[in-house]
């Protein structure tokens, strides 16, 4: 019988560096602020994160992923301008694909993975128009 | 009458000697054994002297050991040795920053790019309007 990962402990300096840069290559990328919580959630994971996502700076701007590794929970939480461009559906597949690298235990592949998915849908189309 | 009488005497004898002569010596060997036996293994461990026997001339005659040699040796050396198998234990749990004591949180909350004040500032904070999102389990 296959024994599922245990979670890790905290993250590392140097991988909270390593997330730290990939925040910010999204966040050029795409123009939406990203927050990463990782950490035990309190009460239902859903609104727990819609709290966390409100008590940022700009709610509406920003795209707020939590995860609880000994819950074993993902939630992502994304403003309301920036479902202009990113659809939940999309959201759906970004946390399908940070689900399994948590899965294998890589807690920083996975949040590296769901970010760089996610920034690059959330990207506003490049227009085509030239202003005068 | 009494010679029926006659043999019937004679029956009884002959029965009772029978018995008495198959009986006795058994019984009395085998209580003889019952007694005997353990007193004769009890004795000869209580009155066993214990082996002995001259040491080799050849032999050294080996130097008496001080109290800081054994001291080192009984108390110092084994917790110095468990001290530093305890440590090569915890040590890779240490390096990954997991926590080893029983009664603390498994992990420490991280927020990357939150407010300042962290988890303190979700205090009366609600959902924002039209927000999305997606939720999964692993």
């Amino acid at each position: 019988m296959p024994v599922a990962p245990v979670a890790s402990g905290e993250l590392t300096s140097r991988e909270r560096a390593e997330l730290d840069r990939v925040i910010r290559s999204a966040e050029q990328i795409s123009r939406v602020e990203f927050s990463v919580f990782r950490g035990i959630s309190q009460g239902d994971p859903r609104v727990f994160a819609g709290s966390l996502h409100a008590a940022l700076a700009a709610p509406d701007r920003s795209i707020l992923i939590m995860v609880d590794p000994v819950a074993r929970v993902v939630e992502v939480v994304t403003g309301a301008e920036v479902r202009r461009t990113l659809s939940d559906r999309t959201v759906e597949m970004a946390v399908l694909a940070m689900q399994s690298e948590f899965a294998q235990g890589n807690d920083v592949g996975g949040i590296t993975r769901g970010i760089n998915l996610m920034a690059e849908h959330a990207r506003a189309p490049r227009t085509m128009h030239v202003r005068p | 009458m009494v010679g029926s009488r006659h043999r019937e005497d004679t029956l009884v004898a002959v029965t009772t000697k029978t018995f008495s002569v198959t009986t006795g010596p058994v019984r009395l060997v085998r209580s003889s054994l019952r007694l005997f036996v353990p007193l004769g293994i009890l004795g000869s461990v209580l009155l066993a002297a214990p082996a002995l026997a001259e040491r080799p001339e050849a032999w050294e005659t080996p130097e008496s050991v001080g109290f800081l040699d054994f001291f080192l040796l009984v108390l110092v050396f084994p917790l110095v040795a468990t001290a530093v198998i305890t440590l090569l234990t915890i040590l890779p749990a240490l390096v990954k920053g997991e926590k080893l004591s029983p009664n603390a949180a498994p992990i420490e909350d991280q927020w990357l790019g939150g407010p300042k004040g962290g988890k303190a500032e979700l205090e009366g904070s609600d959902a924002a309007k039209n927000a999305g999102g997606a939720s999964g389990q692993w």
